[in-house]
């Protein structure tokens, strides 16, 4: 019988995720483990597998679109099965997104309107799987009092979407009431590649334009938003004489191939005071500081359209120069959009160079997402040689 | 007691001897006054949790959710044998709180509060928000010391402290 694909939930917490591009094509046959799709996260592109072999009947969700985790994106016919009669008993529906207007206005509504169409087509297919999605691989135990998961269930909301604040995480009746739904539907992007958001060209009378949010802008804004509301701030500065700092790195790049950079001296340098200094390795959660043992630092990248904050991993155990070639790696990849979901995720502490902008300071912005991404990242440290500054 | 004594069955009435000291108001038309059979008295409305309780311990809890600022639903069971409680008021007032705190002044072990919180999760499983949270006395009965007796028994300061257990597993800040 055939078999829905859902939206997977990629990186934990994610509420929705977008279609990059279909590896492969409508009827074609497909074996279990092949990769069938590109999914972009709000930070990464990951290759989906098939979880059963089968042939691709249908494509509900086409490259570009984004939708909730748990929407059908898909349907795969078994052996022998017609494709027709896969789509049929799928519920019969090439559903809720295909590229017309109507359906971008359907998709604009609350969640519930775009929904509505996706959950009874799907009802029939899998009679017994529970009715909020449930992503595959996924086998994290969702603590929620039996009122939410009444609720969640009449309401048709995906409890793994909600935070939970009741105790060990568990996601109380306030917590639904608390909770707005994230918006289904993205602006669909002309190019799935293009990372830069697309320029809506809105009427020239009106004297402005409106350019559409990419998810990573939607994740640096709400990430910003909810460190400053969760995590108490205060702001330390100090100035520092480089000069020894800058002679030693002449001495290092002196016959060198690849040059090791100021900004790889200060992450490496951040990463030895990390691990000096433990205290200062951590991050504040609701129940907790949570001190890291190993020096995680997120590097800022800028890419077109956005920021991104690969971690280097065990910074402090690195030599300047696998760090350095690290950095390198990390930042090439990320402005390709390549990087993998892990590498984005815990740094205990993050370092960002706006110096040969002339930025002399920025107030420092944590950024923390304690509660189910991991720490993202702490700590946003300006820096810039006095040197360099001409 | 009138109304044990219009019964025509075998009652048990339970009296609480720190109630003999109150003064309370009864309706002053009719001497057979006759509390209705089955009857809980909510004595106080409110919306963050359903506080069950009798006798003494009303007074207690009343005191308790204005010390703590809570939106309590207080109610006084009165009729506490399984025939005759008044599973329409609780059960009312449990779906619109979703969480329950039963209030009683004896020890945990023989406790009244027990079986009714054994009933309450049956009937109301798909209603509670989060366990049902009790407050009681210690392990062991009073003995004859007034500081023995503080010691073993619950009064204002247990229920404020089981008000604020049941506001922190609501995500109540």
């Amino acid at each position: 019988m055939a078999v829905v694909v859902r939206m997977p939930e990629i990186a934990t917490g994610a509420a929705e995720a977008a279609i990059q591009s279909w590896l492969v094509e409508v009827g074609s046959p497909v074996r279990a483990g092949q990769a069938i799709v590109e999914i972009e996260t709000e930070k990464a592109v990951v290759e989906y597998e098939a979880e059963r072999a089968g042939i691709l009947a249908g494509i509900l969700l086409p490259a570009g679109q984004a939708a909730a985790v748990g929407v059908p994106i898909a349907v795969l016919a078994e052996d022998g099965e017609s494709v027709d009669a896969a789509l049929a008993a799928a519920g019969g529906a090439p559903a809720p997104a295909t590229t017309t207007p109507s359906d971008t206005e359907v998709a604009a509504a609350p969640e519930e309107a775009a929904e509505a169409p996706a959950a009874p087509a799907s009802a029939p297919v899998e009679p017994p799987a529970p009715a909020p999605a449930d992503p595959p691989g996924e086998e994290r135990r969702l603590f929620a009092s039996p009122l939410v998961r009444r609720l969640a269930a009449e309401r048709g909301i995906d409890l793994a979407e909600v935070p939970g604040s009741g105790p060990r995480g568990r996601i109380v009746r306030r917590d639904l009431d608390a909770w707005t739904p994230a918006p289904v539907e993205r602006q669909p992007e002309p190019a799935p590649e293009a990372v830069e958001p697309p320029v809506v060209p809105a009427s020239v009378d009106a004297g402005y334009e409106d350019v559409p949010h990419t998810g990573m802008r939607r994740a640096i804004a709400r990430r910003l938003t909810e460190s400053k509301a969760t995590v108490p701030h205060f702001y330390l500065q100090a100035d520092c004489r480089v000069d020894a700092l800058l002679a030693l790195r002449a001495q290092i790049n002196e016959g060198r191939e690849q040059r090791i950079s100021v900004n790889d001296l200060v992450v490496k340098a951040v990463a030895g005071a990390l691990r000096d200094v433990p205290d200062a390795n951590a991050i504040w959660t609701p129940d907790a500081t949570r001190r890291f043992s190993a020096a995680d630092i997120a590097v800022a990248v800028s890419v077109p359209g956005g920021l991104l904050t690969p971690v280097v991993r065990g910074a402090d155990r690195l030599s300047i120069g696998e760090l350095a070639a690290t950095v390198r790696d990390l930042a090439a990849r990320a402005r390709e959009g390549r990087l993998k979901q892990n590498e984005l995720e815990r740094g205990s502490f993050s370092v960002s160079n706006l110096g040969m902008y002339g930025t002399r300071r920025t107030p420092a912005s944590s950024q923390s997402e304690p509660r189910r991404g991991g720490p993202w990242s702490r700590t946003t440290d300006h820096w810039r040689p006095r040197r360099s500054c001409r | 007691m009138n109304a044990a004594l219009a019964l025509e069955d075998p009652v048990l009435v339970i009296e609480h001897v720190d109630l003999y000291g109150t003064s309370d108001r009864v309706p002053d038309t009719d001497l057979d006054y006759v509390i209705p059979p089955g009857s809980a008295a909510v004595r106080r409305a409110g919306n963050d949790v359903t506080v069950l309780t009798y006798l003494s311990m009303v007074g207690h809890t009343l005191e308790a959710v204005e010390q703590t600022g809570t939106d309590a639903e207080v109610i006084d069971l009165r009729w506490l044998d399984r025939a005759s409680l008044d599973w329409d008021t609780v059960g009312e007032s449990i779906r619109k709180t979703n969480a329950v705190l039963i209030v009683e002044q004896g020890a945990r072990g023989p406790s009244y509060g027990a079986w009714l919180a054994d009933e309450i999760q049956r009937r109301f499983f798909d209603w509670l928000d989060q366990p049902v949270e009790r407050v009681t006395g210690g392990e062991a009965s009073p003995s004859i010391s007034k500081v023995l007796e503080r010691a073993a028994i619950a009064r204002t300061e247990e229920v404020v402290a089981g008000l604020e257990r049941v506001r922190a597993a609501g995500g109540i800040r």
